[in-house]
């Protein structure tokens, strides 16, 4: 690659401040606002929030699919030295399925209907890794049984339509795997399964995560999938960070009152639980966003300066940051 | 499920059969034509076909006003009807795709700027555009295909422009993007395959409407000059004598109505054939 040695203990993956604007009819709509985090190698970073909350936009300015001419992305993704923001198109379609790539959330859709398994899974190893035809197509057996499909041989020559969806989703992740990238975003790579596909593919991930050692970044709205799966949490609320912190500190202690909210909104089985909790009010629209804290109308501990100034995502306590003036666990105690 | 009046293959293999017999007749028509289609015999002007009171062997088709064999003119008539159906059809087909894929894929000014030019194509009479282009260049075979190709391309453009922004929006696009191709590879490896299926109906269909549009310009003075055996003139050269010696107009009008029949044929056929949805139902 390039003549850049990576240092040992910066992180493979470093977002800082990024920002995207769309474009739009009546004016633009910031739809991530001054995101950072990192992802360590080899780590799984998950991105939690709600529908419209940035995860899917954050997952597509770091691979630079938005549309150029609608989307003005702004703020630094170093990824193993290189800032993606500012690398020319050509060089960072080789950083794309070769050293970052992809998983979608709709196996459905994410397969062109109309070309075999085997050519989808050699497209990437022949545009990258320049294997030919029958090279690439041993390859694409190999991975074929790496993602734990059987017959791989035969499944070479049929059509996505001929697979099952956690079949397909097996093969969306072969082909992420393909180029043995180090860093792999998944979108949402679970909701589109049933629950029990659901669990064979993170176990799928997991394994495949440790034995290629690459880092993932898992985009999701299921918090038992980020318990289940991830290393690292970073919470996402209208389109900003919220909190950040390994998943134990966040499971155990979390400090924005936003996912606080979230964790108590899971149904209990144990406890004799009538109705569901949840959280009241409604995401507010990006084009409107309050000018304080956005999740500060519908938060409880809402003071005064949470409506006026936006908090940043600062350390509230060791290894744990949330964008929060008055945090759970922490206020309370400062407070005499 | 409305019943059809002939079932899929029926109607691939009836206008399959027709355009092939038409178009060997086309290739060996220097085998096939009885006499050269171009000798005058004014001995045996205006003589009625075979079929007719007054008709003889010796010219199946009868005769024209010359005294020349309609049906080696017929034969040799088809080769420019073919010919230009066919190049002309490729032509447009090849602007249009080119141009739909563009405005499809880029979208925005692209896009704008493209199909609006499409529209404003539309709106032009392309009779007008033929004689316009017929009076600067004079009439030849490759001037009619121009012509043809040139007016024609605006339907390919709507229909690939269509197909392509619904299918850029699609996730299987975005993950080839997702894994290094690019805008190129995209639209070559998995838009344009997906387009062709279309494609090949509406360029079949368009055949017909190019050979019917032949046919009328070389009608209107506009096609190839006079002696040339095309079935557009030999339809002009039979309307000074629709009273007098109907079979002229008659043997080139069966013949034009022949060929667009069964390219139809072929075109609804192959359309119901490529069409999922009809496709339970054909077989």
């Amino acid at each position: 690659m390039t003549g850049i040695a990576p240092m040992a203990d910066a992180p493979l993956l470093s977002v800082r401040d990024l920002t995207v604007r769309f474009r739009s009819g009546r004016g633009a709509v910031t739809a991530i606002d001054r995101v950072s985090f990192d992802v360590a190698r080899g780590r799984v970073l998950g991105l939690v929030g709600e529908s419209g909350s940035g995860k899917s936009v954050t997952a597509l300015a770091l691979m630079r699919l938005l549309p150029p001419d609608l989307a003005a992305v702004a703020g630094e993704v170093r990824f193993d030295g290189r800032d993606l923001v500012a690398l020319p198109e050509r060089e960072m379609r080789r950083v794309r399925g070769r050293h970052v790539s992809m998983i979608f959330q709709e196996p459905m859709t994410s397969l062109n209907p109309i070309a075999s398994i085997g050519r989808q899974i050699c497209e990437p190893l022949r545009l990258h890794l320049g294997l030919g035809r029958r090279a690439a197509r041993e390859r694409a057996a190999e991975l074929l049984a790496m993602v734990a499909i059987p017959e791989p041989r035969r499944r070479l020559d049929q059509y996505p339509h001929e697979l099952s969806g956690g079949m397909r989703q097996r093969v969306v992740i072969a082909m992420a795997i393909a180029c043995e990238p180090r860093l792999v975003i998944a979108d949402e790579p679970t909701t589109a399964l049933d629950v029990t596909t659901q669990a064979q593919i993170l176990d799928l991930l997991r394994d495949l995560q440790s034995r290629l050692g690459m880092a993932i970044i898992m985009i999701t709205h299921d918090l038992g999938v980020v318990a289940e799966f991830a290393d690292d949490v970073q919470v996402m609320y209208a389109g900003r960070g919220v909190e950040r912190a390994g998943v134990r500190e966040v499971f155990g202690h979390p400090r924005h009152p936003y996912t606080g909210g979230l964790l108590r909104s899971i149904p209990d089985f144990e406890a004799d639980q009538d109705r569901l909790i949840g959280i009241d009010g409604t995401v507010p629209s990006l084009a409107n966003l309050p000018p304080g804290c956005a999740y500060a109308p519908r938060c409880e501990r809402a003071q005064e300066d949470c409506r006026t100034v936006v908090p940043d995502l600062d350390i509230v306590a060791p290894a744990h940051r949330a964008a929060c003036f008055h945090p759970l666990g922490v206020a309370r105690e400062a407070s005499p | 499920m409305r019943r059809r009046l002939f079932g899929t293959r029926f109607k691939v293999g009836l206008g399959a059969g027709i355009l092939l017999c038409i178009c060997l007749a086309a290739i060996f028509a220097p085998y096939l034509a009885p006499y050269d289609p171009y000798q005058q015999s004014l001995v045996r002007r205006l003589k009625p076909p075979a079929f007719m009171e007054g008709g003889s062997l010796r010219n199946l088709l009868g005769t024209d006003n010359y005294g020349r064999d309609l049906l080696s003119r017929l034969i040799y008539g088809s080769r420019i009807s073919i010919l230009v159906g066919l190049a002309s059809m490729a032509l447009s087909c090849t602007i249009g795709t080119v141009a739909g894929l563009f405005a499809g894929f880029k979208g925005g000014r692209t896009e704008q700027a493209i199909m609006r030019f499409a529209d404003a194509h539309s709106a032009f009479p392309d009779i007008l555009l033929a004689i316009i282009m017929t009076a600067a260049l004079g009439g030849s075979a490759l001037n009619l295909i121009l012509v043809l190709g040139i007016s024609g391309w605006m339907i390919y453009a709507r229909l690939v422009f269509g197909l392509t922004r619904s299918l850029r929006e699609r996730s299987f696009v975005e993950a080839a993007a997702s894994y290094g191709g690019s805008d190129r590879y995209i639209v070559f490896r998995h838009i344009l395959p997906q387009v062709v299926p279309v494609l090949t109906v509406v360029a079949t269909l368009q055949v017909a409407q190019m050979i019917l549009q032949e046919a009328a310009l070389s009608f209107l003075g506009l096609g190839l000059p006079p002696p040339a055996a095309t079935w557009g003139n030999i339809l002009a050269e039979g309307r000074d004598r629709l009273f007098g010696a109907p079979w002229i107009a008659h043997c080139s009008g069966v013949a034009i109505i022949l060929v667009v029949f069964s390219v139809n044929m072929l075109g609804n056929g192959l359309r119901e054939a490529l069409d999922p949805k009809a496709a339970g139902a054909a077989r």
